[in-house]
């Protein structure tokens, strides 16, 4: 009862992949954008493109093209550092503490 | 407090002896691909399938990137143009996630098309993704 299918774009860029009842295969394409075309199979969108209804391997260059389109690893310094509301209220008050001295040896 | 008793069946049951379409998958799809959430409701999952009437089960996952600052992520399901299910996902500036939620529901016998979005109310501009989209709609036998 069930049968793969792949979603693609006007460009043959594949959108997605999937298993459906066997008379939904075409129904697959509702509510994306118009122009949206489905046929039956198994693809990786990675690797593959629909041209004239037909799955073919992406080129080296094209696959590179998406990868660079990928979202990006996040350098370590702009990752949120995770502590807990005790080390947090501890800094503050290591804070203050230097505050103070500073006004002190100021005068 | 009421006392379930529970029974182990006295033989094994084989799968053809599962009633046609008793259990089953109405569908599934999955996306590696990013795709880029700004507040214009973007569509990240679709499954269309024929029920039978009984309760299905829905299952979505994705993961999502942050970037810059941290405004919030909605995810809303649609059967046909009737929200059914509403999700609000708080993150952290500059990280990764990953997003699941279930929802079950009662179509009635006929066609559905179950729509997953994406949203971002206060977008800020940032370059916020949803990667590994991944939905499957399961439908079970009335009991």
């Amino acid at each position: 009862m069930s049968q793969n299918y792949i979603l693609y774009d006007m460009d043959g860029r594949i959108i997605g992949t999937g298993g459906c009842q066997n008379k939904m295969v075409q129904a697959q394409a509702r509510g994306w954008p118009e122009g949206t075309k489905v046929i039956e199979g198994y693809a990786d969108s990675k690797k593959h493109k629909v041209i004239d209804g037909k799955i073919v391997d992406k080129t080296t260059a094209e696959i590179k093209a998406d990868a660079q389109q990928e979202p990006k690893p996040i350098p370590f310094e702009d990752q949120p550092a995770h502590i807990t509301r005790e080390q947090w209220q501890s800094i503050l008050e290591r804070l203050d503490k230097l505050e103070k001295n500073n006004v002190k040896n100021k005068n | 407090m009421s006392e379930l008793i529970l029974t182990r069946p006295t033989r094994l049951i084989h799968t053809a002896e599962v009633a046609n379409e008793a259990v089953h998958s109405a569908g599934d799809y999955y996306a590696s691909g990013s795709v880029k959430v700004e507040d214009d409701n973007e569509l990240v999952a679709s499954v269309t399938f024929t029920s039978t009437g009984n309760k299905v089960y829905l299952q979505f996952s994705c993961s999502a990137k942050w970037s810059g600052a941290h405004p919030d992520l909605e995810f809303y399901v649609k059967r046909g143009g009737t929200e059914i299910y509403r999700t609000t996902v708080i993150l952290a500036a500059n990280s990764r996630y990953s997003v699941a939620f279930n929802r079950s529901d009662t179509p009635s016998a006929g066609e559905h098309l179950f729509r997953v979005y994406a949203d971002i109310p206060f977008f800020d501009g940032n370059d916020h993704y949803v990667y590994n989209r991944s939905l499957h709609i399961h439908e079970f036998k009335a009991g």
